[in-house]
């Protein structure tokens, strides 16, 4: 008998059975979907984090007062929390870029939370200080307006260029360019708007106001750095940069005053942690799709004995061995693979409405895998229940009730 | 006899372990069965005479003896062989009709063809032809819950008749029927034989046995007349 035959003849009978074969695809349905959902989530958030760095930029250096393993963003002001012997100054920043032959440039940044008002309107913020390359190093663009010059940086002129968060809060739709807003005591006029950039780890960085340094650390009286951005030639050059970059420093310092992080380490290790949390979450996944095989095997060998009789009337009228051992491995693999299909769909479909509230990426090795998988449980499982079936003797078989 | 034998058996015996003990349900059985004859095996339950249809039918092996059907031994067959021969040399019709429920008449019809390795397109038209032959033209597409007894005794007629066989096998073909459905039935047989098929009706039913031309009888395990 031709394969072809034999398929219709597998399609028919579940179709003629058509809850139980839905439900009998349920588990692999359930079991592939989650495979691809988790997986999702978990791919999702790794390249989300790897996008966070890449637009920290890959080729930045930063570095921290104090001796530091990871530190979060938050507790900026004045470094990291305890009591930190702060020696990084704008000092340091001269000398690095004075010394450093694998430094292209040195970014020092201080961020103080403060209160901007216009008028009326006031609005808890955080500025950052900086100069004039502030804005290329991280990446910035300007929707008006334009950037420190470098006279700014060394008047230390009281000018600011202010996040669309900060300048919807203070002047709605009102025209900003030229007018004069108080971060906190001092009154800055304000010169550019920045591009939205929206959120990153959880923070609004839209939220902020840019100042040149120089006002920055005459205004609240701060000698000390928050922390420097040192970008390297290119990308390459990172662990080179970072190195000289220490070796300059421990001139000036001692090893427990400062924390050279390169960016590239920081993303590596999360990466390698977030690649394995997604592999156990896949793995969790797959357990449900090893249960949704046994309850193809448990369905296949339910309607091996529901059947009998027709297995026994086929064989009567001339079905061989391999006739019906095809046929009900087919059925099984039918049920797993479409099971598997829908459940690559569903999983799909789920990942891209979880992508509203948070990234989520489809790989296409987790639906390979839940594909091949549920491929392979369907023969597997389908093997047991079609060979029972095809060893049935059609005498007793007839005589099955 | 000076016809054609299509079904030898000789010196066919049986035995079946049952909780330890042999059953012996055939005891040296000897029947000849000619082309176009109409034979009837009668004998009292137990005597043996399902075994011996599902013998001839090559559903089963003997234990010891010969079966030749169509000329062709069957003691050396394997499973898939004597499939083959079930599905080319014989139509079987059940007392319980044993059609699948959820396939329609012509589907039903249609079965021992696709075993056959017949296309569809002529599987259809010549299943279609078996349900005309068997009065059911207006009828092709029903469900067998959609049809009466006698009416599903004859789909599984035609099912019998759809490879050409050798030899129609009949297990009470009217048993499960009322008297007139069961005189259809028979008028069905009657006239199959009359287009020349070789019948052989396995029945306690003396009045279905005197329908064909020869009676042969079984008691514990015995033929008293095969040849």
């Amino acid at each position: 008998m031709e394969f072809e035959e034999t398929f219709r003849l597998a399609l028919n009978s579940l179709k003629s059975n058509k809850i139980r074969s839905l439900l009998t695809m349920l588990g692999i349905i359930i079991g592939v979907a989650s495979v691809i959902l988790l997986v999702s989530i978990g791919s999702g958030l790794q390249s989300y984090i790897s996008q966070q760095f890449e637009e920290l930029g890959a080729n930045l250096i930063m570095v921290m007062p104090g001796k530091v393993q990871f530190s979060d963003e938050g507790g900026r002001e004045g470094g990291p929390p305890g009591a930190v012997n702060n020696k990084l100054t704008l000092k340091t920043v001269r000398t690095l870029e004075k010394e450093g032959q694998y430094v292209k440039s040195v970014l020092p940044i201080v961020t103080k939370s403060l209160v901007a008002k216009f008028g009326r309107e006031s609005h808890q913020t955080g500025i950052v200080a900086s100069t004039e390359k502030y804005i290329s190093i991280r990446k910035q663009d300007l929707a008006e307006g334009s950037n420190f010059t470098k006279a700014d940086i060394s008047r230390g002129k009281r000018v600011a260029i202010l996040g669309p968060t900060l300048k919807e809060e203070i002047f709605g739709d009102q025209e900003s360019l030229g007018k004069k807003i108080m971060l906190g005591d001092a009154r800055y006029t304000v010169i550019g708007i920045f591009t939205e950039k929206g959120a990153a780890f959880g923070q609004d960085q839209d939220d902020m106001a840019l100042i040149p340094i120089t006002a920055a650390s005459k205004q609240f009286n701060i000698e000390n750095l928050a922390y420097i951005y040192v970008e390297s030639p290119t990308a390459d050059d990172t662990v080179k940069t970072a190195a000289e970059v220490e070796k300059i420093l421990l001139k000036e310092m001692d090893e427990e005053d400062f924390t050279v992080m390169d960016s590239k380490d920081l993303l590596s290790s999360i990466t390698q942690i977030l690649g394995v949390l997604t592999v156990a979450l896949g793995g969790i996944a797959g357990i449900s799709l090893l249960v949704g095989g046994i309850g193809i095997m448990n369905i296949m060998l339910v309607s091996v004995t529901e059947r009998t009789k027709e297995i026994g009337l086929r064989k009567a009228v001339g079905a061989k061995e391999k006739d019906i051992l095809t046929q009900f491995i087919i059925e099984a693999v039918f049920l797993s693979i479409t099971g598997g299909l829908i459940g690559i769909i569903i999983g799909y479909l789920g990942s891209a409405i979880l992508g509203n509230f948070l990234k989520t990426a489809v790989t296409p090795w987790s639906i390979g895998l839940a594909f091949g998988v549920s491929a392979a449980i369907g023969t597997v499982f389908g093997v047991a229940p079609a060979a029972k079936a095809s060893k049935l003797d059609p005498i007793e078989a007839l005589r099955y009730e | 006899m000076k016809d054609k034998i299509v079904v030898k058996v000789s010196d066919v015996k049986k035995y079946f372990p049952l909780d330890g003990v042999t059953v012996k349900a055939l005891k040296s059985c000897n029947l000849n069965i000619a082309q176009g004859e109409m034979v009837s095996i009668m004998g009292p339950s137990g005597s043996g005479k399902s075994t011996l249809m599902n013998l001839i039918g090559c559903l089963d092996k003997p234990t010891e003896g010969k079966i030749s059907i169509n000329k062709r031994g069957t003691e050396n067959l394997e499973a898939d062989d004597l499939a083959q021969i079930r599905n080319e040399e014989i139509g079987f019709v059940f007392q319980n009709f044993n059609l699948l429920p959820r396939m329609t008449a012509l589907d039903n019809v249609e079965l021992p063809l696709i075993y056959a390795g017949i296309k569809r397109n002529r599987r259809r038209k010549i299943a279609q032809e078996k349900l005309e032959a068997v009065g059911l033209a207006n009828r092709l597409h029903h469900y067998p819950n959609q049809l009466s007894g006698g009416q599903q005794q004859r789909v599984a007629i035609a099912r019998a008749l759809v490879n050409n066989p050798k030899i129609i096998i009949a297990d009470e073909p009217t048993g499960n029927l009322d008297t007139k459905a069961g005189m259809e039935i028979m008028k069905i047989l009657k006239n199959l034989h009359r287009q020349g098929n070789t019948i052989i009706i396995v029945t306690h039913d003396l009045y279905i046995a005197k329908k064909s031309q020869r009676i042969i009888k079984l008691k514990d395990g015995v033929i008293d007349n095969g040849i």
